[in-house]
């Protein structure tokens, strides 16, 4: 397979587009690693750190969507090009969401660290949330070197994820029902768990767009779910 | 086989026998020679009906030499030889019954750069049905060739200077006005060498617009260099390398998801 353009110009926008997504993405995955930790140290300078890098994410994917559009107007890109300029606009969209998840989560730890460690529902998040974390840096493994193999078993392993978020949901629940003290600190660990579980969708879309890019056409089979009949266990 | 609208027309002596059909032009098996030099490599391929198809590969590939094989063009090239066959409408063009005179009617062709006669605009146009006997009167003939004009979207350009020089339009109106030519004795498929290569963008978006509403009477073979340009006009697309037909399918699929690695690098712009 060919690789480079006749045209030098071309191969430059092209890295240049690979360039920030690599930058969003090690960016989006950094900020994810900080809010999971942010959980257990609750580190609250570190967590407000954070939240304030969060407009540089914002920033990379509107270059990456300039430079994008810049490319389809000025080079007006065929095949795997064309795809590969397409797939960095939703790439962007979803590095750019992850790093919003993150974010949110570093607001509620720090909301939580207000309200004091003993109203705190001793349930673990860390395994799912390191989990979602493996599968980021999966997925940004497939965005430097795109292999659809590899992004059908990142793809198929979400519903790993939605297994854990739902056995968290209800622990979280069942802790709530046990003890009211335990109500606001849970509301926000389960809006907590919802932020990680969709990190976790958004690596699978990442894995999915990856897809499209090497094969040309989209995944078209169902993937497995595990998070569509979370109820809610009465104590 | 079935024989198609205007099938007989390049056969001496045959009477019309109306068909449409999806495929309108089979090729088969096309080789072309020029002396001991093989230029095409055994192509085949169908054509569809009132459609648009594009030739495309870069300089040399075989795309212009295949273009000629569908109105015989090859025939005057001097020690040129054109092996398999190429049936429209179900007769073989190769064939002893098949006059090229009458073929090139029935098979219209509009070139790179406009070469209009040294003629009025009205002459330019009346030339071909003249010769072919196809009006019997001047009003058949006016007939004609407004309705050519019309057809290649220049009659509202022209209608009031008919009797002024063709070679004194602009560098597309004069290539409308080839177009024009050709649609003028009654073909019902058009070639085209790069039509637009020697215009500007205005004009060739123009030209463009015209091949899309010219799809709906007649089948059309594009050659063109601009990969845009295929991309935008054609339904198909066929893309040559070195002689040899290397990728033929729709238009959005060689474009966007081509399945041969040599396609996606030349419509890519990648070193091949």
């Amino acid at each position: 397979m060919h690789n480079d353009h006749i045209s030098s110009s071309f191969n430059e926008d092209m890295a240049e587009l690979n360039q920030y997504l690599a930058e969003l993405g090690r960016l989006a995955q950094s900020q994810y690693a900080a809010s999971i930790d942010g959980i257990a140290t609750q580190n609250v300078p570190a967590l407000r750190a954070l939240i304030d890098k969060d407009p540089a994410l914002d920033a990379l994917e509107a270059q990456i969507h300039t430079k994008a559009f810049e490319v389809i107007a000025m080079r007006a890109p065929a095949a795997t090009d064309l795809r590969r300029v397409l797939v960095s606009l939703k790439l962007a969209t979803s590095l750019e969401r992850i790093g919003d998840f993150a974010k949110n989560i570093a607001a509620r730890t720090i909301r939580i660290s207000e309200m004091g460690n003993e109203r705190i529902p001793g349930v673990n998040i860390g395994r799912m949330a390191e989990l979602v974390n493996s599968l980021v840096l999966d997925a940004l493994v497939l965005i430097d070197t795109p292999d659809s193999q590899k992004a059908v078993k990142i793809w198929s392993r979400d519903v790993e994820v939605d297994h854990l978020y739902g056995t968290f949901n209800q622990e979280v629940l069942a802790s709530m029902s046990r003890n009211t003290d335990m109500v606001p600190t849970g509301s926000h660990l389960l809006f907590i768990a919802k932020n990680i579980e969709r990190v976790g969708d958004y690596a699978t879309a990442i894995a999915e767009q990856i897809y499209f890019l090497v094969e040309g056409v989209m995944l078209d089979d169902e993937r497995p779910k595990a998070d569509r009949e979370i109820t809610i266990h009465k104590a | 086989m079935d024989q198609g609208i205007g099938a007989a027309r390049m056969m001496k002596g045959r009477a019309n026998m109306a068909k449409s059909t999806a495929s309108k032009i089979q090729a088969e098996d096309v080789s072309v020679f020029y002396g001991e030099k093989q230029a095409l490599f055994n192509v085949s391929l169908d054509i569809e009906n009132y459609a648009v198809t594009s030739l495309i590969g870069p300089s040399g590939c075989g795309k212009s030499t295949f273009l000629r094989c569908f109105n015989r063009m090859n025939d005057v090239i001097p020690h040129c030889r054109v092996t398999g066959s190429i049936r429209i409408d179900g007769i073989d063009l190769n064939s002893a019954e098949v006059d090229p005179v009458l073929l090139r009617a029935r098979v219209g062709m509009v070139f790179q750069k406009a070469n209009p006669f040294p003629k009025t605009i009205y002459e330019n146009v009346a030339y071909g049905p003249r010769i072919h006997g196809l009006a019997a009167n001047k009003d058949e003939m006016d007939f004609i060739v407004e309705d050519s004009l019309k057809k290649a979207g220049l009659w509202a350009e022209v209608k009031d200077r008919l009797q002024d020089q063709g070679t004194g339009l602009s560098g597309g109106q004069q290539q409308r006005l080839c177009i024009a030519r050709a649609i003028a004795v009654g073909p019902d498929v058009l070639l085209m060498d790069e039509p637009c290569s020697a215009l500007d963008p205005i004009a060739t978006a123009v030209v463009e617009e015209l091949i899309d509403q010219l799809k709906e009477r007649f089948t059309i073979l594009i050659v063109t260099h601009s990969m845009q340009q295929a991309a935008r006009v054609s339904k198909r697309t066929a893309y040559f390398h070195l002689g040899e037909l290397v990728e033929y399918g729709d238009t959005k699929t060689i474009f966007t998801n081509p399945a041969n690695q040599q396609t996606e690098a030349y419509i890519s712009g990648k070193i091949g």
